[in-house]
């Protein structure tokens, strides 16, 4: 071997050591469903406080565009009613009706201004990735490619639109029984069978305020709405409510008829109840531990519900082929035992949209990317991956920007 | 490299080829070095914690290689080098290969800062450097965390109950793990550094600029009760685990018993113990100290001398009030007032002697003491200086330094105003004109103007003698022309606008210091420039009392229409429409920043919604205001 040479393999393989090549930051925009979250906070609990806090702090799924009205946080100060009960819940659907929630969702779609009732299709351009000349041309034209073009909006984003509840109670340490003080517990069963770590947490004598987030657990059961939108729902709206100028009959038609719009109740999920590790929170700031617990397993709940509810199961696109990758991880709940169906989307030439299915893909087993909330500072292996790794399962000629969604729970 | 040199032969040519492959081997010998050793390092940093399938925690490389058996109960990320590691409720910390370098045996290990950690073991603290291990043996029954000087609370012996200790010995701890003052004593109380002093109803505050000394709110902390934590106050409370400190303990007052002394940042006593005393922070060496509660000995110590000058003993507090301020250089000021009488002021030196004559106002600014004769009643003395009338006399004031000298007399000018700088001040004739002159008397402003305003970056708001309003510099440049009724001045550094009003009661107006003229419409009301925004009320502003507008007030009950404004640029172009209370402006001009200078009203009301979002919690029982729903 020459001197050249050597000195160029010492050169590529410091840099090999050096740098972790992560995938390429390209986004690639993609369709999303909507979601608006609220909490029910329970005031009868230690730690009210620090729970709203954090829940205000976390934000909607990056995966979900953010339909978030302005009210978020609902108070109870006792134990909300079969909350355990995977039936519809009926206190938090009277809720839900009482403040007409379907209506107000459809009312951010369009930026309906209730004062004067006037509407426009901005979030809709913006969220559906029209073109927004050619949209605006077509729906001018007042044909049917201008309706396609509605339902396209409809059936994709509209209709996509979920509400999500989300009780939050505070596990009280001291009713589970454990004792405190120079105990270790192996924690993270479920983090175990994937990644093969096990986190212990480790309760200790410093001040009352760091030992009680020590070990901060909490419940969360979820429950999930979808809100209705049909051929018949739309078009009453188009017709009756819809005006790009201030309209006072049109106004007032929408306000009467608030509680024609409505929310289907979808299914409810709870979190496993498993501990969260006070690995990674800084001592001095223990409050972090509140936000830990709650985004692990609100997030863990959205898992379960895109288990349960395939309506609910979000696509995020590949950002390179070669290898296959996604920017998706632990946190969407990808497991070595996820599938994931890859899919081409054909866009018309009316500007509306098909999704057609190229072939299969699943995620390579210690190349799952676990992205979940502090999970870096926790000193997750897979933490600093960036990306999870796929292989294909079936199918070929995947290109970056094509979506993927998962097909099989695990 | 194949160097031949002809003139010095083939020889040469043998030795420099072979130099040279030496150097080639020598350097790829290095770089192969260089590269182990890089990646020996890169792979050392990148253990990870990993768990075996009993829960046994060690650690495993990146390829997932365990290189330090899995038998500890809980396993913490390496940093530095070390990693914490613990057996039942023992820590300890491991290096790299696996090695004890601190036995796990230690109840607690808590990083006190970089580099050092606080240890305990059977309820005693020590610190632990990771460069020179442990630096000082559990002794202690609390260490505090540090405080944002590097310094500590440190006990010995006492109880610990629950996260309190009490009856202990308190004393200071540097952030190196040195003692600053040994722990000897009951309790201890920081002093601030600024002094504050009040007698019941008259209260002042000695700080960087300014002093005034007249009647003040009763809500005033007395000069002698410098800011004392509860929990340090007294035995009983004992010290909080989770306390610290609050300055930097440059001097700190410590009792034993029920006396207490101001011990210094060598640890060492630099007045003597009093009995129920409080003193202020020691200025120019002398350290004041006032004890007695119904009968109150107030007085000075003197650091260097060592000797105690009293300014009244045992004196009823309800006959006579006495107190007086730390020293300025080598003078103080004593308040004083009997039965009730109105206070006088006067000054001492350090030998406790009166030096200068009774004042009924007196005020400290720039380092220096301005004296005043306000008419109260107070005759003039028998001899006035030459030139100068009773009245003049009565109400004109005097400069006194550090030193106790005059330096600028009564009578010389009718009113002082010494610059925060203490290099400038503004006087007034007793012509009534107003300018700048320096400690030399050396005129900087000529005497030209009516009212002249304190320098803001070296401008001065200033009005002449046909009441018009203008700016200049500080070399009596004009920079804003003298034709308005009123310039609402802006405190940032180099403005480019400055709002100015033509008539009393009229619009503000933009006027632009680099166009030289005003820009825009005048408005009703507006604050300064921030960046290239401004929050203003246009006249003729509209509201419409829609659901935003209620959204608002829900925001800020009672805020008036006329207090809600818009966003305009340097222009005067209205860059946001929805009229909002000022205190939103912040948002809006991030979000115009962000958005490249343009907002929908859709982005205003988010601004707004955002807030009601976060501020806002509603009963599930219960139906929702309107006003609180953004769609």
């Amino acid at each position: 071997m020459n001197k050249t040479t050597n000195i160029i393999i010492c050169g590529v393989l410091l840099f090999c050591n050096v740098f972790h090549g992560y995938a390429q930051e390209d986004e690639f925009k993609y369709r999303r469903s909507s979601m608006y979250s609220l909490l029910i906070n329970h005031e009868d609990q230690k730690f009210a406080n620090e729970i709203k806090d954090a829940f205000i702090k976390i934000p909607v799924p990056d995966k979900f565009n953010d339909h978030d009205l302005s009210v978020k946080i609902l108070t109870m100060d006792k134990k909300l009613k079969d909350a355990s009960s995977d039936k519809e819940n009926e206190t938090i659907t009277d809720f839900l009706q009482r403040n007409n929630i379907a209506s107000r969702l459809v009312g951010k779609w369009f930026n309906r201004d209730k004062s004067t009732g006037e509407c426009d299709m901005n979030l809709v351009k913006e969220r559906g990735l029209y073109d927004a000349t050619k949209y605006d041309l077509i729906l001018a034209e007042k044909s049917a490619r201008s309706s396609a073009l509605l339902m396209d909006a409809g059936e994709e984003l509209i209709g996509n639109t979920y509400v999500v509840v989300n009780d939050i109670r505070y596990i009280d340490k001291a009713k589970t029984g454990k004792a405190l003080g120079g105990i270790a517990r192996v924690l993270g069963a479920v983090a175990a069978a994937y990644t093969g770590i096990n986190f212990s947490d480790l309760t200790d004598n410093i001040a009352d305020m760091a030992e009680s987030y020590k070990g901060f657990k909490v419940k969360i059961n979820t429950f999930l709405y979808r809100l209705t939108w049909n051929e018949e729902i739309a078009n009453r709206f188009y017709i009756e409510h819809y005006s790009s100028e201030a309209d006072e009959i049109k106004c007032k038609n929408f306000e009467n008829s608030r509680n024609e719009y409505t929310l289907t109740y979808v299914g409810k999920v709870e979190s496993s109840g498993s501990s969260t590790s006070f690995l990674g929170i800084n001592e001095a700031e223990p409050i972090y531990m509140v936000r830990k617990a709650c985004q692990r397993a609100i997030d863990e709940n959205i898992v379960s519900l895109q288990n349960e509810f395939e309506e609910f199961r979000i696509k995020t696109p590949l950002v390179s082929n070669a290898p296959l990758t996604a920017y998706i991880g632990m946190k969407e709940g990808v497991t070595e035992k996820s599938l994931y169906e890859v899919l081409e989307t054909i866009e018309n030439e009316d500007g509306t949209r098909q999704y057609k299915r190229v072939g299969i893909i699943k995620p390579v087993k210690n190349l799952i990317w676990d992205n979940r909330f502090m999970a870096a500072e926790e000193g997750a292996a897979t933490a600093n991956l960036g990306y999870t790794t796929f292989i294909k399962e079936s199918g070929s000629n995947f290109l970056p920007g094509m979506l993927i969604r998962e097909i099989k729970s695990k | 490299m194949d160097f031949y040199n002809k003139s010095k032969g083939r020889n040469t040519r043998i030795k420099l080829l072979y130099l040279n492959n030496l150097t080639y081997k020598t350097m790829r010998k290095t770089l192969i070095f260089i590269f182990i050793f890089f990646t020996c390092s890169l792979s050392a940093q990148k253990l990870k914690v990993h768990a075996d399938e009993k829960g046994k925690c060690g650690y495993a490389n990146e390829q997932g290689e365990v290189v330090i058996k899995c038998k500890y109960d809980i396993a913490f990320e390496f940093k530095d080098g070390m990693a914490k590691v613990g057996k039942g409720d023992k820590l300890g910390f491991i290096d790299s290969e696996g090695k004890e370098i601190l036995p796990v045996k230690y109840e607690e290990i808590t990083l006190w800062r970089e580099g050092i950690y606080r240890i305990k073991t059977g309820k005693k603290y020590g610190l632990y450097s990771i460069k020179d291990g442990i630096i000082t043996k559990p002794q202690y029954s609390c260490i505090s965390d540090l405080n944002r000087f590097g310094k500590a609370i440190i006990t010995s012996g006492g109880n610990v109950k629950g996260n309190k200790v009490i009856k202990a010995k308190i004393g200071i701890l540097n952030s190196d793990g040195s003692v600053a003052i040994k722990p000897a004593y009951d309790k201890i109380s920081e002093i601030k550094k600024f002094n504050r002093f009040s007698i019941e109803d008259i209260a002042g505050v000695l700080s960087e600029n300014k002093v005034y000394i007249g009647k003040m709110s009763k809500t005033e902390e007395s000069v002698y009760e410098y800011k004392v934590k509860k929990n340090l106050e007294v035995p009983r409370y004992g010290i909080l685990l989770s306390d610290t400190l609050e300055t930097d303990v440059e001097y700190l007052c410590c009792y034993k018993g029920e006396k207490s002394a101001v011990v210094g940042s060598n640890g060492k006593a630099i007045t003597p113990f009093f009995k129920d005393c409080k003193f202020t922070i020691p200025s120019s060496g002398m350290c004041g100290f006032r004890y007695g509660t119904t009968k109150v000995t107030t007085g000075y110590y003197n650091i260097e001398t060592k000797k105690k000058i009293f300014l009244g003993k045992n004196i009823k507090i309800k006959k006579q009030i006495l107190a007086a301020t730390p020293f300025t250089g080598d003078i103080a000021l004593v308040m004083k007032s009997e039965d009730n009488s109105p206070f006088g002021l006067y000054f001492i030196n350090k030998n406790g002697e009166q030096i200068t004559e009774v004042f009924p106002v007196v005020m400290y600014k720039g380092g220096y003491w301005i004296a005043s004769r306000i008419d109260d009643g107070a005759t003039a003395p028998a001899n006035l200086p030459e030139g100068i009338k009773a009245e003049d006399y009565k109400l004109s004031r005097a400069m006194l330094d550090q030193n106790g000298n005059w330096v600028m007399n009564f009578g010389e000018y009718w009113n002082i105003l010494p610059h925060n700088s203490g290099k400038l001040f503004t006087v007034m004739t007793h012509s009534g004109t107003l300018g700048v002159i320096d400690i030399n008397k050396n005129t900087v402003i000529p005497f030209e103007y009516h009212q002249l305003g304190e320098p803001i970056n070296g401008w001065y708001w200033a009005k002449n003698d046909k009441n018009k309003c203008g700016i200049i510099d500080e070399n009596n440049n004009v920079i804003l022309p003298f034709e308005y009724h009123n310039i609402f001045m802006n405190e940032s550094k180099n403005p480019t606008n400055i709002w100015v009003r033509k008539e009393e009661n009229g619009l503000w107006n933009n006027y632009d210091l680099a166009k030289k003229q005003i820009v825009g419409e005048g408005v009703v009301s507006s604050a300064n420039f921030v960046g290239d925004y401004a929050w203003v009320v246009p006249q003729n502003q509209q509201i419409t009392k829609d659901f935003v507008y209620k959204a608002i007030l829900r925001l800020y009950p009672g805020r008036a229409d006329n207090a809600l404004g818009i966003l305009i640029d340097k222009e005067g172009n209205h860059k946001t429409v929805i009229p909002m209370p000022v205190e939103l402006f912040p948002d809006l001009a991030k979000r115009l920043k962000a958005n490249e200078d343009k907002i929908r009203p859709v982005h205003e009301k988010e601004i707004i919604y955002e807030k009601i979002r976060t501020r806002f919690k509603h009963e599930l029982s219960n139906t929702v205001i309107e006003d609180y729903w953004d769609f």
